[in-house]
């Protein structure tokens, strides 16, 4: 009785039998064993890997949380308390859901620093790029309707302001932020559509936009810290690139040494300062939410915070906030142009001029300062003197945040003139180890 | 490059923290003295959370058998800290207080202090607690210093006396500074800009004047003890979170060693 075996990558047994009618064997050697990766990846290639981990560790959390969670406004505040004290372990595994919230943005963060670093949205990784802001929107989205569940004041009146943004759209604007609530104000209706939002509608979306990014990935090539094509110089004898290592075993275990010191950093979070000093759970959270009392200051968490500078930085047009509304939503857009934007003859920051450097050095300044100033309120350096002319009377933060937002735009806008401007360094023709 | 680019990211970061440290007004914090580890510290800050406290806020989250955590035994508990002898061990702190009668008599149902230091803060409770004074300009008679126009009225009167908010003009903010530096309780500057243009500095700062069951060391004490307790239950693991912690740790800090040794091993044929 034997059978002939037709799979297509010589296995025999129930391997054999499997890689049939499946494929994978074929699979397990497109992505893992044989996809070829450049040997120089450094310290900022760590934080794709990671991203998945963190990914794999929200939705393992999230499910458990799920178990004792209650999305009802009566609630919900309890419930978390109830998860914190009275659930074996709930605590961390709460703490970690909270961390890891934060923990993806940091990575997230690093990651598409090393994407503008590298030149890694560049031709041929258009695509890959723009998959990859998808997913950075969708996170947005997730981590926002996430902050809602635990019903804190913080979560009531974060959702009642970025809610309200939806409000400043002309003519369909009042509407839109209605249908989005299902209520007037936000409220038990807008509690329970933000928890299946939360739970099962990103999440999917998510995973599918991660799954078109790793395959989108794999298709075209890693680009690797020197920016240059290592498909271009193929060993003839095997014809795989001779500066590229086979992802497993090499970067697999690499990558769990990063993954180790992730850990270590990630585990002392949860342990040891899991509110983080007010920056990835706000105290004020820890007051259940009232729609009767304001609170003083609201303030987004830290990862939102550069773009909520920007929308306050904006000056209101016919008492309207819609142009800080526009502004925000294009300083997240305007990622998706960067690969037609940039006209430099080479990818990496190590063989561009001057120019570059000094704009990119400028955007991460600008970026972090907008990112500092959206976690205080306006007044925080006091106001200019009214001797000053134009300034006087002016909040210097607002400000400082409005020159800042310039610089943001500008890094964009002037790209196609200083990248194609730029003096730059002859590439070299093999990757170089550091 | 990258260590240039670091080092300007450092800068940056280290003169944005200057400049947070900076920008603090209102009244100055006493950092509150208490030892998370000290069961009879927690012990006496429950009971007087018990007799002081909760018939007015409950502390919803938190169950009296938790309270057997700190060295007390089942019997203490249900004798001592339950007033209520309808309750189960089992059953969680509330209060007494039906919210009707709350909104009739203060306003409004005064906050459970079930995560109380998270979100206020240990320190500014701790504060807090010592900042009433006098006051007949309010419904209640007293003012808090902290939180000023409060509708909470000192219900510790007996224990701590009764303090009086003194106010000292000086004509230079450095000599109120130095002053302010003097004043055992709490205390606040604030700058007034007369007719002239002169600025003047009050110092203002809440002193004994009746003295209660209590000497002000023995109120701060008492204070400090109240503070430990409602920051336990706060966070009734945490001392379980940091013991785990430090295990945890130390397994990642061994099985780095190993992911590094494995990575180097397989990496040598690399260059």
């Amino acid at each position: 009785m034997a059978s002939p075996n037709t799979s297509p990558v010589n296995t025999t047994g129930l391997l054999g039998w499997v890689d049939a009618r499946f494929p994978a064997t074929k699979m397990m050697r497109e992505h893992v064993t044989e996809y070829y990766a450049p040997k120089n990846f450094n310290f900022w290639y760590y934080f794709g890997s990671l991203a998945l981990v963190v990914l794999v560790i929200q939705i393992a959390t999230g499910i458990f949380l799920t178990m004792n969670y209650k999305p009802d406004a009566t609630q919900a505040f309890g419930s978390v308390e109830y998860i914190m004290r009275d659930v074996s372990f709930g605590w961390v595994i709460r703490y970690m859901h909270s961390t890891g919230a934060s923990m993806f943005f940091v990575v997230v963060y690093l990651h598409m620093c090393r994407g503008l670093m590298y030149g890694s949205y560049r031709k041929p990784r258009e695509l890959l790029w723009i998959f990859g802001m998808m997913i950075y929107l969708c996170l947005m989205a997730e981590a926002f309707l996430g902050y809602l569940l635990p019903w804190g004041q913080m979560s009531y009146w974060g959702a009642q302001v970025i809610v309200n943004l939806f409000s400043t759209i002309p003519f369909i604007g009042k509407e839109l932020s209605e249908f989005i609530r299902g209520d007037y104000n936000i409220s038990d209706v807008t509690l329970n559509r933000f928890f299946a939002f939360h739970v099962i509608a990103l999440p999917l979306v998510l995973l599918g936009l991660v799954a078109a990014h790793i395959l989108a990935l794999h298709e075209v090539g890693s680009n690797n810290p020197d920016g240059i094509d290592i498909k271009k110089n193929k060993d003839p004898k095997t014809g795989h690139p001779v500066d590229g290592i086979p992802f497993h075993p090499y970067y697999t275990v690499k990558d769990l040494f990063g993954l180790v010191i992730f850990l270590m950093i990630f585990t002392s979070i949860v342990f040891f300062a899991p509110a983080m000093g007010g920056y990835f759970l706000e105290d004020n959270n820890f007051i259940p939410a009232d729609p009767l009392k304001t609170p003083e200051h609201i303030a987004p968490v830290w990862y939102f915070t550069p773009y909520y500078s920007i929308l306050r930085a904006v000056p209101p047009l016919f008492e309207s906030q819609f142009p800080g509304v526009v502004a925000m939503g294009a300083a997240t857009m305007i990622f998706f142009l960067l690969p037609w934007l940039d006209k430099g003859t080479v990818k990496s920051i190590r063989y561009r001029g001057t120019l570059y450097k000094r704009w990119f050095t400028a955007f991460i300044v600008v970026f972090l300062i907008l990112g500092y100033l959206g976690t205080k309120p306006s007044n925080l350096w006091g106001q200019f003197s009214n001797a000053i002319p134009v300034l006087g009377g002016a909040d210097v933060a607002t400000v400082v945040a409005r020159v800042c937002t310039i610089v943001y735009f500008l890094f964009f806008i002037l790209m196609p003139w200083y990248t194609k401007r730029d003096v730059t360094k002859p590439e070299p023709s093999r990757v170089t180890m550091h | 490059m990258m260590k240039k680019l670091l080092a300007t990211l450092a800068i940056c970061a280290a003169g944005m923290s200057a400049v947070a440290n900076a920008s603090s007004g209102g009244v100055t914090l006493q950092p509150s003295p208490h030892d998370s580890r000290d069961a009879a510290s927690l012990q006496r800050g429950a009971q007087l959370y018990v007799n002081n406290c909760q018939g007015c806020h409950g502390i919803q989250y938190f169950r009296y058998n938790k309270l057997m955590d700190f060295g007390l035994t089942e019997k203490q508990v249900m004798e001592n800290l339950m007033l209520d002898k309808s309750k189960k061990i089992g059953e969680t702190m509330q209060t007494a207080m039906k919210p009707a009668d709350a909104k009739a008599w203060f306003g409004a149902m005064p906050p459970d202090l079930s995560v109380i230091t998270r979100s206020y803060g240990a320190d500014r409770l701790y504060s807090y607690l010592r900042g009433f004074y006098r006051d007949d300009s309010r419904p209640t008679g007293w003012n808090n210093i902290v939180s000023p126009n409060i509708g909470m009225p000192h219900v510790l009167a007996d224990l701590s006396g009764i303090y009086a908010l003194k106010t000292v003009t000086f004509d230079d903010h450095a000599k109120a500074g130095q002053a302010a530096t003097l004043t055992k309780g709490l205390w606040q500057m604030q700058d007034i800009a007369g007719a002239d243009g002169k600025v003047t500095t009050k110092l203002m700062s809440v002193q004994p004047d009746v003295p209660g069951k209590l000497n002000p060391q023995e109120f701060d004490s008492a204070m400090a003890d109240l503070v430990n307790f409602l920051s336990y239950v706060a966070e009734p693991y945490k001392r379980d979170r940091v013991a785990i912690g430090v295990w945890m740790m130390m397994f990642l800090t061994l099985l780095a060693f190993v992911a590094y040794w494995l990575k180097s091993e397989y990496w040598k044929d690399i260059h």
